[in-house]
């Protein structure tokens, strides 16, 4: 293949552009001790807040939003370089739930006043948001939601229960699914209502997570008032938002940059001769998985780049939205069970304390616990079964 | 060679284990296990159930005669506790440190000490592993020196399972060659509270009680060897394969339980006005499950035929064979569960989570370097 001039220029371009990213988040992060784990695992308020606040003082806050929304007019393929440098040096997550979801929602659809009071504390790391969607009766079924809210007035009245509901324990506000109009079809009277989690009548209950430790939580409503200006867009089409989001969410969704990070450290963890005798990688079977992993991670890459340069809501943009949440979850828990594999009995003691040493260090403990933290990326934002039953549909029946 | 299915005896072994659990170890009270001390009533109403005695000879305490292995009777055993998820270290006392202890030929070798091993009356652990070699059991930099009439040893062993339980430990340390050298080995037995012996205890991701060994200067006497220089490695060896197949049997039965609250649980979630189950996509993998469940169980079945009538070459690595299948087998097996359960696989309200850790502790202990 050969390069035209623009394109070298480009990449030319590009390859500044990377090195100016690199020099901000090598020198914001250093000196700052790197969490023990990565992506939803070490995912603090306090970290997110302290790292979405450099990244806005840099500008940088939400920088594929349009610029009259303080986004920095980005390219997709600028704001994988962020999110590729952030990978490089552990820098804590970004909460997907306000710059990556509902801002969008806001500034696409939301009025004046929210656009007004919302996206600054988005931007700033100051306010987080959770997802109210799933329901104990309404997870890969999410139209058959039932937490209903009924106009009273100025306000609606919430009364309902939300389940599988990320940092609800420490979220602001939560962007929530409503049922509006029980009459109508499961998906046409269903409202998108800003919730604020101070309200009386909310009630936030901890999921004890198979890793040991508390992501998810139960929300209960009863009786809540929700002023009516916090309804996002119009009355009955929240689902149409939801779906806006959905596809909206491409960009980071195979998460690809956060699995070559965690692949990179599980082949050095592997050719360690620090950490072990005989350096696993040696077993050519366990060098072949890892050529495995590397090779599949390369197409999601290629896969993503194709994605990303599809115009936004656009069929072909919906047509790989799908497979990259497929795949990049897949390859995610691929990597973290080769990662276990790796570390062998180094993996099996329950993470240490403070102030308790394994004689293993911890990297085994830590694989382990994205092992089975890792269970959960097949599930959530649509199981990998739905994600092919959109596919089907797609499939079989076109557009 | 006979091919092992469980004779009558060996049913009823399987159903007073099931019944035990459903007494002992119901689902609300295995939740809190994970947090709670060592249980010494539990202990020993299992050792009263004659659970640890499976693998010793009379002579030593044990329920064997005439040199019979036991293989049928443990496979049955494990088998059972498997869908128990069963924290207490039974296997780790009775079969590998037992094991190490009954195979051996040294001075430390004690009828008396087996029978209190087969009673329950004393926990022991083996401390076989260190923390820079994985899985591979010769490569031990744990050096034991002569000193005086006895010995004197130094190192880290990490991962002694049962050893925070245990008033016994057996010790893998070197005596000559370099590491990695499977002749220089020795086996060593000890009090775990003797000094110079640090155990540092934790649980594993199992709930199980384990500990890390630091021997700093510890001094033994020259009655506390069990094997040396040129019996270790085999001792060792037979050991780490009769616990294959017991952990075999365990996955198997874990299996089989991950299977079957699989397909339980999905003919009680109703999602687009159907219970999941009745999908046939969803089918067609939880047959894939019960599938896996049976042939491997008759790959076990097969190997423990095979060691019943003696733990031969044939029957040693077709044990290693059905331990390596057993663990490939359960994990993808409680990967399954885990996503067919959805949202509710990934908390601790469903026993799923508990068996994935399970499958991941035992599948990791002892695979072939």
């Amino acid at each position: 293949m050969t390069q035209s001039a623009s394109d070298r220029a480009d990449a030319a371009e590009l390859a500044s552009f990377r090195a100016e990213v690199a020099a901000f988040v090598d020198e914001t992060m250093a000196g700052r001790a790197r969490p023990a784990m990565t992506g939803l695992l070490g995912a603090e308020r306090e970290a997110m807040a302290w790292w979405q606040a450099a990244l806005h003082a840099k500008g940088w806050g939400a920088p594929n939003w349009p610029t009259e929304y303080g986004g920095a007019g980005w390219s997709a393929a600028q704001l994988g370089v962020l999110m590729e440098e952030s990978a490089r040096v552990e820098a804590p997550m970004i909460s997907p739930f306000g710059v990556v979801m509902v801002g969008p929602v806001i500034y696409s659809f939301g009025s004046a006043a929210q656009k007004a009071r919302h996206l600054p504390g988005i931007l700033s790391g100051e306010i987080f948001w959770c997802q109210g969607y799933s329901e104990p009766g309404a997870g890969s079924d999410l139209a058959s939601l039932k937490t209903r809210a009924i106009r009273d007035g100025d306000d609606y009245v919430v009364n309902g229960q939300k389940i599988w509901t990320t940092h609800a324990h420490f979220a602001d506000w939560m962007f929530c699914l409503v049922r509006t109009d029980p009459e109508a079809k499961p998906q046409k009277g269903i409202s998108f209502l800003l919730i604020d989690m101070k309200s009386p009548g909310v009630e936030v209950r901890a999921i004890d997570s198979i890793d040991g430790m508390h992501h998810l939580n139960e929300v209960f409503f009863t009786d809540v008032r929700v002023p009516a200006e916090n309804l996002v867009g119009v009355e009955n089409e929240g689902w149409t938002y939801a779906k806006f989001l959905l596809v909206n969410e491409r960009a980071g969704i195979a998460n690809v940059a956060g699995t070559r990070r965690d692949l990179a450290k599980a082949k050095a963890y592997a050719a360690s001769g620090e950490a072990f005798v005989a350096p696993p990688l040696g077993d050519p079977t366990i060098a072949a998985a890892f050529d495995a992993l590397e090779d599949r991670l390369e197409a999601l890459d290629a896969l993503e780049e194709r994605a990303l340069a599809a115009p936004t809501q656009s069929p072909e943009a919906m047509r790989l939205t799908a497979p990259l949440k497929l795949l990049g979850s897949e390859l995610a828990q691929d990597v973290s069970e080769l990662a276990v594999r790796v570390a062998g009995p180094a993996a099996l003691r329950r993470p240490v304390a403070a102030g308790e040493v394994s004689p293993y260090g911890v990297y085994g403990q830590t694989a382990m616990s994205s092992f089975l933290f890792g269970r959960s990326h097949s599930i959530y934002g649509g199981t990998s079964e739905v994600q092919k039953n959109i596919m089907a549909k797609l499939l079989m029946g076109g557009l | 060679m006979a091919m092992f299915e469980p004779n009558e005896d060996q049913a009823l072994l399987k159903d007073s284990v099931a019944k035990f659990i459903e007494r002992s170890y119901d689902e609300g009270a295995r939740k809190t296990m994970g947090a709670a001390p060592f249980d010494e009533a539990r202990w020993a109403a299992m050792a009263e159930l004659g659970w640890l005695m499976l693998s010793f000879q009379e002579d030593d305490g044990g329920m064997q005669s005439g040199g019979a292995t036991g293989a049928g009777d443990i496979v049955s055993l494990y088998e059972a506790l498997g869908p128990g998820l069963v924290i207490e270290p039974l296997m780790a006392s009775s079969i590998l440190a037992g094991g190490l202890i009954a195979g051996a030929s040294g001075p430390a070798r004690s009828a008396e000490l087996l029978g209190e091993i087969a009673s329950g009356a004393v926990r022991a652990a083996a401390a076989l592993h260190e923390p820079r070699a994985r899985n591979d059991l010769y490569y031990c930099e744990t050096m034991a020196r002569r000193e005086g009439s006895g010995w004197r040893l130094d190192g880290v062993k990490s991962l002694a399972l049962g050893g925070s339980a245990a008033q016994r430990l057996v010790l893998l340390a070197r005596i000559e060659g370099a590491p990695g050298d499977p002749a220089g080995l020795g086996l060593f037995l000890a009090s775990a509270d003797a000094p110079g012996i640090t155990l540092t205890p934790y649980r594993t991701r199992d709930d199980g009680f384990a500990g890390d060994v630091a021997l700093s200067g510890a001094v033994l006497p020259a009655k506390a060897l069990l094997a040396g220089p040129g019996e270790a490695a085999s001792v060792l060896a037979l050991a780490v394969d009769q616990t294959r197949l017991a952990m075999a049997a365990e996955l198997v039965g874990l299996a089989e339980r991950l299977a079957r609250e699989t397909a339980a649980y999905s003919m009680t979630r109703k999602q687009f006005g159907a219970p999941i189950g009745a999908f046939q996509v969803l089918q067609h993998r939880m047959v894939d499950m019960a599938v896996g469940v049976e042939t491997t169980r008759s790959l076990v079945y097969r190997a423990a035929g095979l060691a019943d009538a003696g733990w031969s070459d044939e029957a040693r690595a077709m044990t290693r064979r059905a331990y390596a299948h057993a663990a490939a087998l359960a994990l993808k097996t409680a990967k399954e569960a885990v996503q067919i359960h959805g949202g509710m696989g990934m908390t601790e309200d469903v026993p799923v989570g508990r068996l994935l850790r399970r499958v991941q502790t035992l599948g990791l202990l002892f695979p072939e370097t």
